[in-house]
C-alpha cells in the first residue's frame, strides 16, 4: 500500500496543532485548565449532591493521595478534605516542573557527568519536589518509555536529559513524547540506534532493528490486536511481523549526535543533552514498509520518521495499551476491562469531563492531562474499598518515597545517604531504582501473573509481585527499618533525613491512639483489625516512664511505623 | 587443568550407574509417581538474558567456513580486529574443539572464543557438550514452512520476554509454570518427606523457569551473605530493656507470621509473601552461617556470585532434606544490538569464570557427577550483521556441563553458513531451530529421573520430534 497523502496532510496538521499546545517549556499552566467547563463568567450552580470525587473524610484524602501521588503529610491530607479530587489534580498540573539537569549543573556546573549524581538528583525529587504528581507520572512514564542506566558508564547529564523530556511532557501528549524520545540521546544510546547505519547491499549489512521493534512491543501497541478495553482481539492478531521490522529498522537510520557530520568526532559538546540530528547520507533512501504504510523510496529522514511515528501513534492499539500500563502505575494492578475502555475513550477522544465539571484535554488523541484525569477520578479508584479484586500493589520506590513525604523528613540531602545510590538489590535495598531496570522490559511486565498466588489464580496480573515477593522482602523490611528507626540525637551519622515524628511522639502514650493516627496517614485507615490489634500490642510492650520517656515514645512510633509499612494494607494501595 | 583421566572414568562410572537405577526406577513404581529420587542430582539453568549471538560463540575453525561467515558480518568481525594475530576472532586463535562426532560434519571444524577457554577445556575433555540450533518449536520448521505458515509455529518470535518465557514454560508471557518448576513438582510427587520449599532454587529473579503448582522458587543469597531482621539484631532499635525484648519477639514473629484477616487477594499475597520471605530467608541464612564454608573462590561478578549462592545450597542438600533441586541463575547484557566486539567477550569471560568456578565447588562437594549445568537464551541472533552488533534470532547453539555428561559431541545440528540453506530466515540469516526446545528439556528432564508419561505430560509437543537424537546425558 503507498503512502496516502490525505493521511500526510491529517497528521501533519495535528503534530503542528499539538507542538503549539503540549509539551512546551513546562512551567506555564496547561491551557485547557484555564478554562472552566462552563464557561463565562457566572459560576456553575452547586450540584445538589457532591460529586463522587469529592473527599469526605481524612481516610479519602489519604487514599487519593497515594494513589496519585506520594502519599501525604497531616497537613496535606487535612488541606484535602471537603475539596474535590478534581481541583487538587487542577492545581498539581498547574505547578512548574521541577526538572534534573539544571539542578545538576547548578550544582556540578557542566563537568560532573557521573550516574551517581544524577542518581542523588533524582531522589533528592523524587523525596522532596513540590510537584508530586508530575513527578509521580514521570516515574509512571519512566516505566513506560524505560531507559536503564545500567547500561550507560556516567551519562549522568544524558539520564537527567531524558528524565526531563519525561517530567516536561508527563501533562502533553502521547504523540510529542513518542517524538521527543525518538530523537533523545538517551534513548538512541540505550535502543543502539545512535549512528544506526542505512543498509549496505555490497557488504550485505542491514539496519540495526532494536528501536523498531522495541518501539513498537513496548511504547506503543505491543504484540497483539487489542479491543479499546485492553484485552485481545479474537484469534491473537499479531500487529506486525519479521518484514514490518526491517521496513520499520529503515527508518530509524541516519541519527547521531548534533554535530557537523555523523561519525565523526566533532559533535558539539553537550550533544548528550541535545536532540539528535539527522545526517541524511546514512539514512536509509530504500521504500519502507510497516504496518500497512510504505514510504516511497528516496524520503528524506527526518520525514520519515514523522510518517513512522505517525503511523504508530495512530494504530487503535495505542490507546488501551498505554492507558492500561498508566492505571497499573496509578491505580491498579490489573485494572477491569471497563476501567480500561473508559481511559482509552478518553485517550482518543482527548479530552475528559470530571464529575465535578472541571474539563481536562483540549481534543487531541493522546491528551495527557485528560488520560490522568481519568484515572485517577475514575468511578472504580473512589468506590468502596471491599472489592476483593482491586487495588494496586505498590513498587518499593513508592512505599518508601511515601514514608519519608509523610513524616515531612527535614533537611533531606542524599549526599549523605550512600544506600540511595543505587537500591537494586533486593537482598539488602528496595530491589528497585528508578531509571535502572535490568532491561527495557522495565522492572516487571504488565501482565505478570504471581505463580502460585491466589491473584494469579483469580487470572488477575500483579506486575509488582516480580520484584516485590519472598525473595525481596526482607531486604525491603531492613531498608525500611534503617530509615525510621534513625536516633534523634545522632546528628553526627545521620546530618540529614530526619523524619518529624512530633505529632506521632504525642500520641505515643496511649498505643491505640497512635495506633489509629498512623493508620489513616499510612494506609487509609484500611489496616485490618487483627493487624492493628497485634500492631498495639507491641507497642504496649514497650514501656514509656521515667528520665527515658520521650526517647522511649519515639521508640513506640518507629516501631508502629516500622509495623504498619511492612503490612499489606501499605504493601496495596486500595 | 587435567580433566581427561577423571573424564573417562566418570563417563564410564556414571551412565552404568544411571542406566541401572532408570530400569529399577520403572520396574519399582507404577504411571503416576515415578520420578526417580535415588541419590542426589541438581540441574541447573543459566539464562543469557538478551539472546546470546551463536555465531560468535560457536565460531567455525576452518577457513571456509569462517570466511563465509566473515562475509555476512564483516562489521563484527572488524570490530573484533579479526585480522590482528592477536585478536581472539582471528581464525588461528580461535580454540579448537576436539569434536568426537565430526564426521556429521562433513569437514566443518569448530572452536570457541578465548574468553571460554575452560568450556573448551572441559569439552575437550568430556563433561561438556554443545546443543546446536536449539529453539522454540510446537512440530519441525523450514523456511518455506516459516514463511507459508503451513506448519504450526510458536507465538511471538524474535520478542525477547517472550521468547525468554517460552524457552523457559514453552508459552509466552504471562504463563504460569516452568518446567523447571515443573519437574520440581514431579519429584517432590514422589517422595513425600521431601521439602519442597528447597526443590527449586533461584540466585536471581523469580522467572517463570522454577513455578510449578508446589514448586516456587526459593530465593538464596550469594555464598557468605548473612541475611537477619536488622529490627531484631540491632538491639538498639528497640531499647535494651525487658520490655524491649519482648517487643523484639513479639515483632519477630509478626513479620514472619501471614495476617490472615484480608479478603482483597492483593493484599492476602503481600502478607504472604512477605512473612514467607522474611521466615524462610532468615531460617535459610542461619542454616548456612552454621556450616562450613566451601573453599573454592568465586569470582566477584553478579553470575559468579549467583553461582556460589548455589553451591552453598548444595553444601546444605542434607540439612535441608533433598534429593533433587532444580536451580536457576541468570546473566544479562546479551542483546548486542551494536559494540558486540566489546560487550559479548566481557560476558563471555564472565560466563567462562563462574562456570569454571562452579565446576572447582562441584568437585569439591563430590557433585561434579550429579549436577548438570545448561545455558538457555533468549534466542539466537542475526548471522548478518548490522554493523557492529547482530540483531533477534530464533535457534541458537547452547551448552550441557557436567561430569555424567557425554561430552565432546556436537548434538542436534549446526546448519551450515549459507544464508540460503533451507534453516535460515531470508535476508538476516536468522536460524530456525532444528532441535526444540521441548527435546533438550525433556532429555535433562530424563537425566533428573522423570519418567516418560512426566515428560509426556510436560512437554506436549515431544512426540512430533526424534526422541533419539539427542542423548547428551
Amino acid at each position: 500500500m503507498r503512502y496516502q497523502l490525505k493521511f500526510v496532510l491529517g497528521t501533519l496538521f495535528a503534530a503542528s496543532f499539538l507542538a503549539a499546545c503540549g509539551g512546551g517549556d513546562g512551567s506555564s499552566p496547561p491551557s485547557s485548565l484555564s478554562t472552566p467547563a462552563t464557561g463565562g463568567d457566572t459560576p456553575p450552580p452547586a450540584p445538589a449532591t457532591k460529586p463522587y470525587t469529592n473527599l469526605e473524610t481524612r481516610e479519602e484524602a489519604a487514599r487519593f493521595l497515594m494513589q496519585a501521588g506520594f502519599g501525604g503529610t497531616d497537613a496535606q491530607i487535612d488541606a484535602l478534605v471537603g475539596t474535590d479530587a478534581a481541583d487538587w489534580i487542577v492545581n498539581e498540573m498547574r505547578k512548574p516542573a521541577t526538572l534534573t539537569l539544571p539542578q545538576m549543573q547548578a550544582r556540578y556546573g557542566t563537568s560532573q557527568d557521573t550516574d551517581q549524581n544524577h542518581s542523588r538528583m533524582m531522589w533528592q525529587t523524587l523525596l522532596t519536589a513540590d510537584d508530586q504528581l508530575r513527578q509521580r507520572m514521570t516515574f509512571a512514564l519512566s516505566q513506560i518509555f524505560v531507559i536503564s542506566t545500567n547500561s550507560f558508564s556516567d551519562r549522568g547529564f544524558m539520564t537527567a536529559h531524558y528524565a526531563d523530556i519525561l517530567s516536561d511532557q508527563a501533562f502533553g501528549n502521547y504523540r510529542s513524547i513518542l517524538e521527543e524520545v525518538t530523537y533523545s540521546p538517551a534513548m538512541s544510546r540505550y535502543l543502539t540506534y545512535y549512528r544506526n547505519r542505512k543498509g549496505d547491499e555490497r557488504s550485505g549489512r542491514m539496519p540495526d532493528e532494536n528501536y523498531a521493534r522495541e518501539v513498537l512491543q513496548l511504547f506503543s501497541i505491543g504484540l497483539t490486536e487489542l479491543e479499546l478495553d485492553g484485552t485481545p482481539k479474537a484469534g491473537e492478531l499479531e500487529t506486525y511481523d519479521n518484514e514490518d521490522i526491517i521496513g520499520l529498522a529503515r527508518v530509524f537510520t541516519g541519527l547521531s549526535g548534533e554535530g557537523s557530520s555523523f561519525k565523526s568526532r566533532d559533535h558539539v559538546e553537550d550533544w548528550s543533552i541535545q536532540r539528535l540530528k539527522m545526517f541524511d547520507e546514512e539514512h536509509s533512501e530504500l521504500e519502507k514498509t510497516f504496518l500497512g504504510v510504505t514510504i516511497p523510496e528516496n524520503t528524506k529522514g527526518d520525514e520519515s520518521i514523522q510518517i513512522a511515528l505517525d503511523t504508530i501513534a495512530n494504530h487503535p492499539n495505542v490507546a488501551p495499551f498505554i492507558s492500561r500500563q498508566l492505571i497499573q502505575r496509578f491505580t491498579a494492578s490489573s485494572p477491569s476491562p471497563d476501567y480500561v475502555r473508559r481511559v482509552a475513550e478518553v485517550f482518543e477522544a482527548g479530552r475528559y469531563r470530571a464529575p465535578n465539571g472541571q474539563d481536562f484535554g483540549v481534543g487531541d488523541r493522546g491528551n495527557l492531562q485528560a488520560v490522568i484525569a481519568a484515572i485517577l477520578l475514575d468511578e472504580s479508584v473512589h468506590d468502596d474499598i471491599q472489592n476483593t479484586n482491586e487495588g494496586k500493589v505498590r513498587e518499593p520506590v513508592l512505599k518508601f518515597v511515601h514514608y519519608t513525604r509523610a513524616f515531612g523528613a527535614k533537611d533531606i540531602d542524599v549526599w549523605e545517604e550512600w544506600r540511595l545510590n543505587n537500591t537494586s538489590d533486593p537482598n539488602e535495598r528496595l530491589g528497585q531504582h528508578p531509571l535502572r531496570s535490568a532491561s527495557v522490559f522495565n522492572f516487571y511486565r504488565p501482565g505478570f501473573i504471581a505463580p502460585g498466588s491466589e491473584t494469579g489464580e483469580a487470572q488477575l496480573s500483579a506486575p509488582e509481585f516480580q520484584i516485590v515477593n519472598e525473595g525481596a522482602s526482607l531486604g525491603f523490611t531492613n531498608f525500611l527499618t534503617h530509615y525510621i528507626m534513625r536516633p534523634a540525637d545522632d546528628p553526627d551519622r545521620y546530618p540529614g533525613f530526619q523524619p518529624d515524628f512530633t505529632t506521632e511522639i504525642n500520641l505515643a502514650d496511649d498505643a491505640a491512639t497512635l495506633v489509629d493516627h498512623l493508620n489513616v496517614k499510612l494506609t487509609a485507615g484500611q489496616l485490618s483489625e487483627a493487624t492493628k490489634a497485634e500492631i498495639v500490642d507491641v507497642v504496649s510492650t514497650l514501656i514509656v516512664d521515667g528520665d527515658d520517656a520521650e526517647e522511649e515514645r519515639r521508640k513506640r512510633v518507629q516501631t508502629a511505623i516500622l509495623m504498619i509499612v511492612t503490612s499489606a494494607a501499605y504493601a496495596v494501595q486500595n | 587443568m587435567t580433566y581427561y583421566n577423571r573424564r573417562q572414568f566418570i563417563t564410564r562410572s556414571t551412565l552404568g550407574f544411571a542406566g541401572a537405577t532408570m530400569g529399577l526406577s520403572f520396574l519399582g513404581h507404577g504411571a503416576a509417581q515415578a520420578a526417580n529420587i535415588s541419590g542426589y542430582k541438581a540441574i541447573v539453568g543459566i539464562m543469557l538474558k538478551g539472546g546470546m549471538d551463536h555465531s560468535d560463540t560457536l565460531l567455525p575453525k576452518d577457513q571456509d567456513s569462517y570466511d563465509a561467515l566473515k562475509g555476512f558480518r564483516p562489521g563484527i568481525f572488524a570490530s573484533h580486529n579479526s585480522d590482528d594475530p592477536q585478536s581472539s576472532r582471528h581464525r588461528e586463535n580461535i580454540l579448537e574443539l576436539n569434536v568426537e562426532n565430526a564426521s556429521q560434519f562433513n569437514g566443518r571444524r569448530f572452536g570457541l572464543p578465548r574468553e571460554l577457554s575452560a568450556v573448551q577445556d572441559m569439552f575437550n575433555a568430556g563433561d561438556a557438550a554443545i546443543v546446536g540450533n536449539v529453539g522454540p518449536l510446537l512440530e519441525p520448521a523450514n523456511r518455506d514452512d516459516f514463511e507459508t505458515g503451513r506448519v504450526s509455529l510458536p507465538k511471538r518470535i524474535f520478542s525477547h520476554n517472550d521468547q525468554q518465557s517460552t524457552w523457559m514454560s514453552l508459552s509466552t508471557e504471562g504463563a504460569r509454570k516452568g518446567w523447571g518448576g515443573q519437574f520440581a513438582d514431579a519429584v517432590l510427587a514422589s517422595d513425600a518427606t521431601a521439602n519442597p520449599l528447597y526443590a527449586a532454587i533461584t540466585a536471581t529473579t523469580s522467572d517463570v523457569f522454577l513455578a510449578g503448582d508446589r514448586a516456587r522458587a526459593f530465593r538464596v543469597p550469594r555464598a557468605g551473605q548473612r541475611l537477619t531482621l536488622d529490627a531484631d539484631r540491632i538491639r538498639s532499635h528497640l531499647g535494651r530493656g525487658d520490655d524491649s525484648d519482648e517487643a523484639r519477639t513479639k515483632l519477630n514473629a509478626y513479620l514472619r507470621k501471614q495476617s490472615a484477616d484480608h479478603t482483597n487477594l492483593f493484599r492476602k499475597d503481600a502478607s504472604g509473601m512477605s512473612a514467607r520471605g522474611i521466615d524462610n530467608q532468615i531460617s535459610y541464612s542461619e542454616r548456612a552461617a552454621s556450616a562450613t564454608p566451601l573453599g573454592t573462590i568465586f569470582p566477584n561478578t553478579n553470575l559468579g556470585r549467583q553461582l556460589g549462592g548455589v553451591a552453598q545450597a548444595m553444601s546444605l542438600r542434607g540439612p535441608l532434606n533433598v534429593k533433587r533441586q532444580v536451580f536457576y541463575a541468570a546473566q544479562g547484557g546479551y542483546d548486542t544490538h551494536d559494540s558486540q566486539a566489546q560487550n559479548l567477550p566481557e560476558r563471555h569471560q564472565k560466563l567462562n569464570d563462574a562456570m569454571l568456578a562452579f565446576r572447582a565447588a562441584m568437585v569439591e562437594l563430590g557433585l561434579w557427577n550429579d549436577v548438570l549445568v545448561f545455558t538457555m537464551s533468549d534466542f539466537g541472533r542475526s548471522m548478518v550483521g548490522n554493523g557492529d552488533g547482530s540483531d533477534h534470532g530464533w535457534g541458537g547453539h547452547h551448552f550441557v556441563l557436567g561430569g555424567s555428561v557425554r561430552g565432546g559431541q556436537i548434538y542436534g545440528d549446526v546448519p551450515e553458513i549459507d544464508t540460503g540453506h533451507p534453516q535460515y530466515t531470508r535476508r538476516r540469516g536468522r536460524l530456525i531451530p532444528t532441535t526444540s526446545v521441548e527435546q533438550h528439556a525433556a532429555t535433562l528432564g530424563r537425566w533428573f529421573g522423570l519418567d516418560d508419561g512426566e515428560l509426556a505430560g510436560i512437554f506436549p509437543n515431544l512426540s512430533r520430534f526424534d526422541r533419539s537424537a539427542l542423548d547428551f546425558a
